[in-house]
Formats: C-alpha cells, structure tokens, sequence
C-alpha cells in the first residue's frame, strides 16, 4: 500500500492505521478541488476504512458546493476525523463546518496534534 | 496596521449593512493574515453563501415559484477593452459614478486574480474571427467599497458595423426567487399603510395563498431526519409514517416539508444519496460490485444495477471497468 502521496492541495500519508491529511498553505478549495482531494484519499485507502487527522490550518477558503461535497462523499471510507486547528481561521473554519454540515461520522478539532491521535487511536483498532 | 484595522472593520461593517438590505451577492477580500478579522471575514463570506443559496433553493424547490434570473450588469467594451457602455444598476452595485466608469478599462474594476482570467479570456476572445462568438467565466468584480462580487459572467463578441473593430458584450446574472421581491414590495406597502393610518390595522391582511410555515421545531426534525438517512444508507427506512413518528412529526409535515428543505422526496433523497456513495466505491475501491449493492443497502445485484444504470446511463460493472483499465490494471 502506498503511503505517502501528493497532489496540488496537501499531502497525505499513512502511518499506523491513520491517514495524515495535511492541506497546503494559503489553499483555496473549490468543488473541483474537493473532488480531486477525496479521489486521491479514497486510490490510498485501497477499500479500507481509516481514521484520518485532517491538518487544516493551511486553509484560506472553502467555497459552498466544496463544503457539500466534502460533507458528504468526503466521509466515504473515514471512521473518524481530527481537525488540527490554530488560528482563529482554521478555527472557524472547522466550527462552521461542524455546525452548519453535522458530519456524519465522529469530528472534533484539536490544536495538539498528541491529542487528535489518542482521540483518534480510539478509532484506529476497531474493525473497518 | 492600526489604519489597515480600520479599513477591515469597516468593509466588514459595510458588508453586513449590504446583507441587511438583502444583498447577499458581496463577499469580502481575503488576505494572507489569520487573525480574529480574517476569521470573522471568513465566516462572513461563507454565511452570506449559504443564504444565498437558500434562497435559491427555496424558489427551485417551490413549483410556485420560478426562479428569476436578472441582469446584475452589463457592460460593452471595445476592442481595447475600454468600457463604452455600462448600465445603470451595475454603477450602483459597484459604486462607481456612470461618467466614472465610461473610458476605464474592464479590468481595473477586478479582482487581481480575476484580472489574469479576465486577460486570457480576452485574448482568445478577441483572436476569434467569427461574426459572433460566446463564451462564459466566473469573474470578480470589486466594489469602490473593496467588497467583492463573484458572478458568472457571459461574453459575447461581435463585430461593430460601423467601426468594423470587434466589440465585447459582458452581461452578469443573478439568480434570484419572484416570490421574495414581491413579498418585498408587499411588505414595503404594508409599512407605508401602517405609518399613514398611524394606528395598528385591526383588518388582519390575509395572504393570498395559505402556505404551510414550518417552525424552527419542524425544520430541527427535518434536518435530523436527514442526517439519519445519511447515517443509515445500508438500511431499509421505515415507511413514512413510521419514520415521521420516530422523528417526532407527520406524515405530511415529512413529506411536505422535506421537500420544501431539501427539494426532493425522501424515498429520492435516499436512492441518489445510496447511488452517489455506491459510485465512488465503484470507482476507487476493489470491493465486489455484488458487496457494493449490499453496503447501500440494496438487497439484489440486479436491481441496483439496473436502478443504476438507469440514474447515470452506464452499468456499475462498465463503470468498475472503465477505471480499472484507466489505471492499468
């Protein structure tokens, strides 16, 4: 299974039965940048569910169909997924998703990336 | 820094008094900065988003209503990209005096990335020798205020007559709901009755037409019915009258409200969410087609191939093929 892998919008890597998801910096993020992002998750996922920590503090924007896209066939194959968060942009940014699109699977957002893993680990061993 | 503050609040500020007149189309620009402004901006701008699109939506999902589609602006340039003409609404969106804007060039009233599109765009524009000739892009305008107005915008080219030099036409349209401007103007003539009378009505004004209003309870309901959709699409859903108990709500206020949120039925709702999730499985795992079917909650192969093939025009066993082969397996 491969486990690094890159496209224009973030990197993603794989390492103990988590995806490592971190979004490039100053990136704004359309529908078709939505669509790109979850086909190159979904090729690395290889049909198996993982938990995925979803770096986004390098985020500028999300436009509306993105939001959509993202809320929904976004969650394809995720057991679980940990906002990293700093700013107060990521932050809102993470709030007004979480609010406004109630993500299906378990979401919460972290400024420590130690604690996105112990929240996530919870997830890691489960069966997919 | 303290200035540059001061100018952010105020675009924010100026923003949301646009919002409060029901113009939902401005957005802010952003910078590189992440503090609590850029948040606020942020926020903003994906607010006044969502709004817009509800608004659209509701006049899409109401068969009583069209959605009507208005000129925003429209401009001709020439074939320096000079603005000859511009209409009057479009001055008053941007905030731009008409003798202003009569002889600048398009692109000074952009955005800076826009201006790139804008310059390409122009180019192979003006290359084309047909008589007329259309073509369409997403531009954004920037208001004297600095608020910005994305829209699609329509380019047309064509030959002026008299001069022989080739012309552009730039119209932008927005969408908008019939149903609001008119219960706008209704509500305009209400208040002016009322402050003429200077005394509260006591003839109660009776809408035209009786529509069912959904409380905030009722869309709470909807929206968690939604959501248990979404969650359980490997499930068979219980008929409507169950699942509306389960909710807390009715039958009817289910089904019509449903659609009135969502613009669909709920049993459609469910089949095209179970056909999207089942596409990009199809697509991007090596799952069995047949465990596919199974995962969205379809009992046999057969019908949901053909259930699906009826919704996007290929077979799912097309669809697994097509990428395999894409990807050299």
């Amino acid at each position: 299974m491969l486990t690094f892998f890159e496209n224009n919008y973030a990197e993603y890597r794989y390492l103990d039965r988590i995806l490592f998801i971190t979004y490039k910096d100053d990136i704004s993020i359309d529908l078709k940048a939505a669509v790109h992002i979850v086909k190159d998750r979904l090729i690395l996922h290889e049909g198996q569910s993982f938990p995925i920590l979803c770096d986004i503090r390098g985020i500028k924007e999300i436009n509306k169909s993105a939001r959509d896209y993202l809320a929904i066939e976004g969650s394809v194959l995720v057991k679980a997924v940990a906002f990293i968060i700093k700013d107060p942009v990521s932050e809102m940014l993470s709030k007004f998703y979480l609010q406004t699109r109630k993500p299906i699977i378990p979401t919460k957002s972290f400024e420590h990336i130690e604690d996105a893993l112990i929240f996530l680990n919870g997830f890691a061993k489960s069966a997919p | 820094m303290a200035k540059r503050k001061k100018e952010r609040i105020h675009q924010i500020n100026h923003m949301l008094l646009e919002m409060a007149n029901g113009n939902f189309f401005y957005r802010l620009e952003r910078s590189m900065n992440k503090d609590s402004l850029e948040a606020l901006s942020v926020t903003l701008n994906m607010l006044a988003e969502e709004i817009q699109e509800v608004m659209i939506h509701q006049g899409f999902a109401n068969t009583n209503d069209t959605i009507k589609h208005i000129v925003q602006m429209s401009f001709i340039l020439d074939s320096e990209g000079i603005i000859n003409m511009v209409n009057k609404h479009a001055c008053t969106l941007l905030t731009i005096e008409y003798d202003d804007m009569i002889g600048i060039p398009f692109e000074s009233l952009l955005t800076e990335s826009s201006q790139t599109t804008w310059k390409k765009a122009w180019k192979t524009q003006l290359k084309n020798q047909n008589n007329v000739s259309d073509t369409s892009l997403v531009l954004t305008f920037k208001t004297k205020e600095n608020l910005l107005i994305p829209n699609p915008c329509y380019l047309t080219t064509f030959q002026n007559k008299t001069t022989k030099e080739r012309n552009i036409l730039i119209t932008v349209i927005h969408h908008s709901k019939s149903q609001f401007e008119l219960e706008t103007d209704l509500k305009q003539r209400v208040t002016q009755f009322m402050d003429n009378s200077k005394q509260s009505s006591k003839t109660p004004i009776t809408p035209l037409k009786q529509k069912l209003r959904l409380s905030f309870d009722d869309i709470k309901k909807l929206r968690e019915g939604h959501d248990f959709i979404i969650n359980n699409l490997d499930k068979k859903l219980p008929s409507l009258k169950e699942f509306a108990l389960q909710l807390g709500t009715n039958e009817f206020k289910l089904k019509y409200g449903f659609k009135e949120l969502y613009g669909t039925s709920v049993y459609r709702f469910l089949l095209e969410e179970r056909l999207k999730k089942s596409q990009l499985l199809i697509q991007y795992t090596d799952m069995p087609l047949k465990q596919i079917a199974h995962t969205i909650g379809f009992k046999s192969f057969p019908h949901f191939s053909k259930t699906f093939k009826d919704r996007f025009g290929f077979s799912p066993k097309i669809l697994r093929k097509k990428y395999l082969e894409k990807n050299g397996n």
